[in-house]
């Protein structure tokens, strides 16, 4: 059972990991792995970025907790998430079932942390000299605030923590674990914890820090990155320590720092966007709550990416990635992708799993008493059982939902805008991909969806009732998207 | 066997036919005739209309029971209609090769024997469609479980 340990780290790591669970709700393959452990590391407990993805990943691990056996490859849900205590065999005793590193409600400000008042006059000058007074006196209950020399010294308290000794625990090379850490450049979190962990985890002996379980192990592992560079600017704020202005700055920083000290990476990939949208200017909080990019959705992609390459290939010299669009769309398309490898990843299964949300949406209402819903008793189930809940909540949640991701990655900018959204006609699901009709042919309409599915719902061979549906819609919407929607 | 079946049928429900000249045509021609067109022709065709037709070559939304009960009310009428005009083209032309007519009371006694006639075969043919539609169904693809899951 091949793990993929992913280690989000600040806003953009959440941000990424609910753009992925999306995908992996689609069914897109991840290759060489079982099983997603996301570990989110974010000081901010009530940060609303991070909040959304923990919801997300909690609806998707409880929706898939009915689905064993896991649904058969290229369906949905197939790729299974799990909290860092779900799969710990050992050792993981303190751990909480959760999917956030827990940093035990930090509730001081960094003056404090550091004990400055009781330090010696020559630590403290030193102190004054890496840190502005600003810096000292920040609470540290909203994060870092964009300043990484901060996080660098709250973070590096995570490698004694039960989580790390967890993970470490059950990291298992023989069984192809990998680990692949998700970070902004041009924050504070992700900027200072990307480099502190990837050394913490890579060299725990080197680190002077806390030895770790499993050392020689995490040494050869697989490990990848994505680090994001400036892709959205805040808008100016007197009361915010955070200011775009900056980015820029801190990513050449950050950069060069990358580029002398960041060691033991098998594959980094960068990636950037000309910015050009402004967000209110939130510290952290339960406000921070960023629309949906597409920068996001790619970050997502180095993931696959990452996990697509065999262990031989990433054991040569490290590998370097970035990004480029085929086409320089504003609003971007599935014809914006390059078709070889973006749009054969996310192209055809985001489409099937935003058919299969319609139906659910306008179909499924007027088609209860169908063969196929009968056979799967929904009509019973539908509005009480836990799976079919986790499942609706997981497509239309307002806060976390998929369809409300669509939402926001179309009105963000760059806008990732490939679906008619809101519109029941399946037809012109696709923007620029009509399905073709004629006099004897309707195209995709609910009729044509519902006879497909009671056509295939006894040839359905899950043992359990949520497997069947999840069988039953991935092959339907599969067939009809392949043989109706061109230019895939 | 038919005969026997057919008429033991609808006498159980009509009574022995009236006027008591036209016994003979109907126990030996119109009960039979009339049972097995509805048995077959009407309700068996209705049954496959529905099933096979309508909900498996074609693509329609008439899968609910409301249209399968839509369906049992066709077959009911086409049976009533079958009814009346076969037992009065049977009794018509029995009359015209015996040269006699129905007059006064033989007429109206004619006239409700039909009456009564017509509506016991609209309740056979919805029975009979009834029960093609546990037997045809499972040919079906949209409508398999129309009008209850049972036995599929």
């Amino acid at each position: 059972m091949a793990k993929l340990f992913l280690f989000g780290i600040g806003g953009t790591g959440s941000r990424v990991i609910r753009s992925l669970t999306m995908l992996l709700a689609a069914g897109v393959e991840i290759k060489n792995c079982d099983t997603v452990v996301p570990i989110i590391i974010d000081p901010d407990a009530r940060n609303g970025d991070m909040n959304r993805t923990v919801e997300l990943l909690k609806t998707y691990a409880r929706l898939r907790k009915s689905l064993e056996p896991a649904p058969a490859v290229g369906d949905f849900f197939h790729t299974d998430i799990k909290t860092l205590s779900a799969i710990a065999q050992s050792g993981s005793g303190d751990v909480k079932d959760a999917f956030v590193y827990d940093f035990g409600n930090i509730n001081e400000s960094f003056r404090d942390y550091l004990h400055y008042d009781r330090m010696p006059v020559e630590s403290r000058h030193l102190v004054d000299l890496l840190f502005t007074p600003e810096n000292l006196a920040s609470p540290l209950t909203v994060g870092f605030k964009g300043s990484p020399n901060v996080g660098s010294v709250v973070l590096n308290g995570l490698m004694g923590s039960a989580e790390i000794q967890a993970f470490a625990n059950n990291f298992n090379e023989q069984d192809g674990d990998r680990v692949f850490f998700i970070s902004s450049i041009f924050g504070g979190t992700g900027a200072a914890g990307f480099p502190l962990l990837l050394k913490n985890l890579r060299y725990p002996d080197l680190s002077g820090g806390q030895r770790l379980p499993n050392e020689k192990a995490l040494r050869e592992a697989p490990m990848g990155g994505l680090s994001v560079l400036p892709y959205f600017k805040v808008n100016p704020s007197a009361e915010s320590a955070i200011d775009s202005r900056f980015f820029i700055t801190k990513t050449k920083a950050a950069l060069s720092y990358y580029e002398t000290n960041l060691r033991g990476l098998n594959s980094l990939y960068y990636l950037a966007d000309p910015v050009t949208k402004s967000y209110d200017n939130q510290e952290g909080g339960a406000n921070q709550t960023n629309g949906a990019h597409f920068i996001e959705l790619v970050g997502a992609l180095a993931v696959f990416d990452f996990m697509a390459h065999s262990k031989a290939e990433l054991q040569g010299q490290e590998l370097f990635f970035e990004y480029g669009l085929e086409k320089d769309d504003r609003p971007v398309r599935f014809g914006s992708l390059d078709a070889d490898k973006s749009m054969q990843l996310l192209g055809r299964a985001l489409t099937r799993f935003q058919l299969f949300a319609t139906f659910l949406t306008h179909g499924l209402p007027g088609t209860m008493d169908a063969v196929f819903a009968k056979t799967l008793q929904l009509p019973a189930d539908w509005k009480h059982d836990d799976f079919y809940r986790a499942l609706r909540e997981l497509l239309d949640n307002p806060a976390y939902g998929f369809t409300p991701w669509l939402k926001e990655l179309a009105t963000n900018d760059r806008a990732f805008a490939p679906f008619q959204l809101g519109s029941a006609d399946y037809n012109d699901l696709v923007h620029g991909q009509r399905v073709e009709t004629g006099f004897f042919d309707k195209g995709i309409v609910t009729n044509s969806l519902r006879k497909s599915l009671d056509d295939s719902a006894t040839k359905v061979t899950h043992t359990t009732r949520p497997g069947q549906f999840v069988e039953l819609f991935s092959k339907v919407m599969r067939e009809t998207v392949d043989s109706k929607i061109k230019g895939f | 066997m038919f005969q026997q079946l057919f008429t033991s049928l609808y006498q159980a429900l009509l009574g022995t036919p009236a006027p008591s000249s036209l016994i003979p045509v109907y126990q030996k021609s119109i009960f039979p005739g009339v049972g097995l067109s509805t048995f077959f022709a009407v309700a068996l065709g209705m049954a496959l209309v529905y099933y096979v037709v309508l909900n498996r070559l074609m693509t329609t939304a008439l899968f609910k029971t409301s249209h399968w009960l839509l369906f049992v009310l066709l077959t009911a009428l086409a049976s009533a209609v079958l009814a009346y005009s076969q037992a009065h083209s049977v009794v018509t032309e029995s009359l015209n090769s015996s040269g006699v007519a129905l007059e006064g009371i033989e007429q109206s006694a004619y006239n409700r024997y039909v009456l009564g006639f017509l509506c016991v075969n609209a309740l056979f043919g919805a029975l009979f469609f009834v029960f093609w539609s546990f037997v045809v169904k499972s040919f079906s693809t949209s409508a398999r479980t129309t009008p209850v899951r049972w036995p599929n």
